[in-house]
């Protein structure tokens, strides 16, 4: 009898039994021949039956969440109907063959032995890390009017980068433990202090768009983008390509993390929130200055803004 | 010495005499006030705006008798509710008595702020108007403050106020809330005026008579209209005024003011006050800024909850530095370019702003120029406009020029506008 594979799935390194035996006892009594400890599991779940041709038989023994497989098949599977799946109360599991493809080997390190990529380096993750706090430093100074204060600039710094940088760093990382059980600190270090020095220089870039096109326009888009696109994306990425999560997995729980910020995002955005609300007492013209000064409108006399400025209608009425 | 007796006694007489006057002039001011009062208290009632669903006051105010005696004059603002919702609020009289009726609108001076209603009774005897006394003479105001009952303040004429377009006297005594579109009297006991504001302690505001006058006479030729008539009313004599007084503005000469590098219009009308607006800077700051402010006082009111229109408000503001790179200069820069307009309407008065921006070649320099407009809900054509415009291509200096007007004709006001800028002079 051709000897197959049990696959219990869990959050970390799933647990792996061969299925040599014509019948195997599935359950949380210690007598049975597999336990699962998990309280949505029968003392007695499950019967697993081989016979002589390779036939597999599942056979249910719970009253309370019982066995869920395919049914069409009375509980009978041949071995080329192989992976059989089936859970035991919240416990997934599958049937395999011992020939049953494994995915290819993610490599930590290159054929020379050394980090492949920077996610594993704490060079650049300090380099980056002192990139966030200077970029913030340079936004307080750039922001200031009056005698610069060292002690203003570092509560800035740390308002602003370090405290929003470790609550990131400190939540992605249990995140991660509790789904791969491993604590990733140097890849979640580097990824968010990038995501972070991306941000400020994409803020500054759509400031000047805004100026250049004379519309608030870049910035709602920049701001829905940002929240509702580039953010998922990347802890996306970073969960599938560096957590080596499962894709679907990956952009699923992306999502789900980032789907705080997108809907704030979203009920932020002026076009929205005056969808929402359909009133505003205040008047949202076009307020930035650039000493670029960069624009694209054309520059016109008073007489020909009169002209113009004698076409605009009033707002809209609210319902 | 018979003589020197006689002298004497002679003397004490004169000294009597003398002071007679002033002995029996202090009587006589409390006897006028009272006798004010006794005169006229039956001709003045409580104006009450009331909802048909609750039968309560909305609001409440003061009213007297005039022309035919059938006939009461009030402030437009105590009673603009009825025109707004005719079918939940009326208004009804309530004189000393306790005896009440129910009047109807028959005339409208909104510029000033006046209404004439009617009743179909014969009311009493109608209060006649008068001349307005010298600067510092007395008057008396009566009217009904604070639900209170009917009372007088006595103050002084403090003459026509120029700032308010000829339309309200200064009254140096105590106008409270709800005497409001009461009378108030010169010492012959006619009217010179009705209570329309107060600021302050002892400053107050009142109506000059002759346009109670001349809406007694103009309403002799109309007829009452439906709601709609009465909405399209009031915005046509808000826009006739505001159309107007935008003529006489562009008529005048307009005075110039200094402002580091820039002449600007200064005082463009005696309606106009200006007033320094720098803030104080901190001792760290690394630029400087002037402000200039200058504004209107004719408020026309729309309503008893404070709500106006008519205001002209212009604003210079320079910023400079030479200490600042010209990043840091125009992120200060941006930072200060927020004005709006502050009068809190809500979305059942105005609707949204809709705004657009041009870069505009004003006195060779370039400006950043914003436009916004909105509209009144009930009074059609009506339009507040906020105009701002930055000075740009300059590294370290600023110039921000807003200008706003509320309940005005659009139109109209960019005549106005387009006058401001042909004013504004660069000096290199």
């Amino acid at each position: 009898m051709e000897s197959l594979i049990l696959e219990i799935k869990t959050r970390g390194l799933h647990r792996y039994h061969v299925l040599d035996k014509s019948e195997l006892s599935i359950g949380r009594a210690l007598d049975n021949d597999i336990i699962l400890s998990d309280p949505t599991v029968e003392p007695y779940h499950l019967k697993i039956l081989r016979d002589n041709e390779g036939q597999v038989e599942l056979q249910n023994l719970a009253n309370v969440n019982p066995a869920k497989f395919d049914k069409s098949q009375q509980g009978k599977f041949t071995l080329a109907m192989l992976p059989i799946e089936f859970d035991l109360g919240r416990i997934s599991a599958r049937i395999l063959s011992r020939n049953h493809r494994v995915e290819a080997t993610k490599s930590l390190a290159s054929d020379d032995g050394r980090m492949k990529h920077l996610y594993g380096h704490w060079g650049w993750a300090a380099l980056l890390l002192m990139l966030c706090f200077l970029s913030s430093g340079l936004e307080f100074y750039f922001s200031s009017y009056n005698t610069l204060k060292w002690d203003e600039l570092l509560n800035f710094v740390f308002r602003e980068s370090v405290l929003n940088i470790a609550a990131f760093v400190f939540s992605l990382s249990i995140l991660e433990r509790l789904l791969v059980n491993r604590w990733e600190i140097k890849p979640v270090i580097i990824s968010v202090a990038l995501i972070y020095l991306i941000y400020q220089l994409l803020s500054l870039l759509v400031i000047e768009l805004m100026y250049l096109f004379s519309s608030n326009t870049p910035t709602s888009i920049f701001n829905l983008a940002w929240y509702v696109l580039i953010v998922p994306a990347a802890i996306s990425i970073y969960l599938i390509r560096i957590t080596h999560l499962g894709q679907r997995k990956g952009i699923l729980l992306a999502a789900l993390i980032s789907s705080p910020f997108a809907i704030l995002a979203i009920m932020q955005n002026p076009s929205v929130d005056l969808f929402l609300d359909d009133f505003s007492s205040s008047a949202n013209y076009q307020k930035s200055l650039s000493p670029l000064n960069w624009h694209l409108s054309q520059r016109v006399s008073i007489d020909a803004f009169i002209g113009d400025a004698a076409k605009l209608e009033p707002g809209e009425f609210s319902d | 010495m018979p003589g020197s007796h006689s002298l004497v006694k002679t003397i004490s007489a004169l000294i009597l005499l003398a002071g007679l006057p002033g002995l029996l002039l202090q009587p006589l001011a409390a006897l006028e006030s009272k006798k004010i009062y006794q005169l006229n208290e039956n001709s003045i009632f409580q104006i009450r705006v009331l909802n048909r669903e609750t039968g309560k006051k909305s609001s409440i105010g003061s009213g007297f008798i005039v022309a035919d005696g059938q006939h009461i004059a009030t402030n437009f603002h105590v009673i603009n509710k009825i025109i707004l919702e005719p079918d939940l609020f009326y208004v009804t009289y309530l004189d000393k008595n306790g005896h009440e009726g129910e009047l109807r609108l028959v005339a409208l001076d909104v510029v000033h702020d006046l209404a004439l209603l009617a009743s179909d009774e014969n009311l009493g005897e109608a209060i006649v108007t008068g001349d307005l006394p010298p600067k510092g003479a007395p008057v008396f105001a009566m009217g009904n403050p604070l639900d209170l009952g009917l009372s007088l303040a006595v103050g002084t004429n403090g003459g026509i106020l120029n700032q308010t377009d000829d339309s309200r006297i200064l009254f140096s005594g105590s106008l409270n809330p709800g005497m409001s579109g009461g009378p108030t009297f010169n010492e012959n006991g006619e009217v010179i005026g009705i209570n329309v504001a107060t600021a302050r302690n002892d400053i107050s505001f009142i109506v000059p008579s002759k346009y109670l006058n001349s809406l007694i006479l103009s309403s002799k030729n109309t007829d009452e209209g439906s709601s709609a008539d009465l909405k399209n009313e009031v915005a046509g004599q808000l826009l006739a005024y505001e159309k107007d007084y935008i003529e006489d503005l562009l008529n005048e000469t307009w005075p110039v003011i200094q402002l580091r590098q820039l002449s600007l219009p200064g005082t463009i009308s005696p309606t106009v006050r200006c007033w320094d607006n720098s803030a104080k800077l901190s001792a760290n700051a690394l630029f400087k800024r002037y402000q200039i402010r200058c504004a209107n006082q004719n408020h026309v009111y729309l309503d008893d909850a404070n709500k106006f229109v008519g205001d002209l408000i212009y604003e210079y503001y320079w910023l400079e530095s030479d200490q600042l790179d010209t990043v840091r200069f125009h992120n200060l820069y941006q930072k200060l370019n927020k004005d709006q307009i502050e009068n809190n309407l809500s979305e059942d008065e105005v609707s949204n702003f809709n705004c657009d921006t041009w870069f505009v070649e004003i006195t060779s320099e370039e400006f950043k120029v914003n436009l916004c407009r909105r509209e009144y809900v009930e009074y059609t054509g009506l339009s507040d406009v906020l105009f701002t415009a930055a000075l740009t291509g300059h590294d370290n200096q600023g110039f921000f020029i807003t200008f706003i007007m509320t309940g005005t004709d659009f139109s109209a006001s960019l005549s106005l506008v387009k006058k401001f800028l042909e004013n504004v002079v660069w000096n290199p």
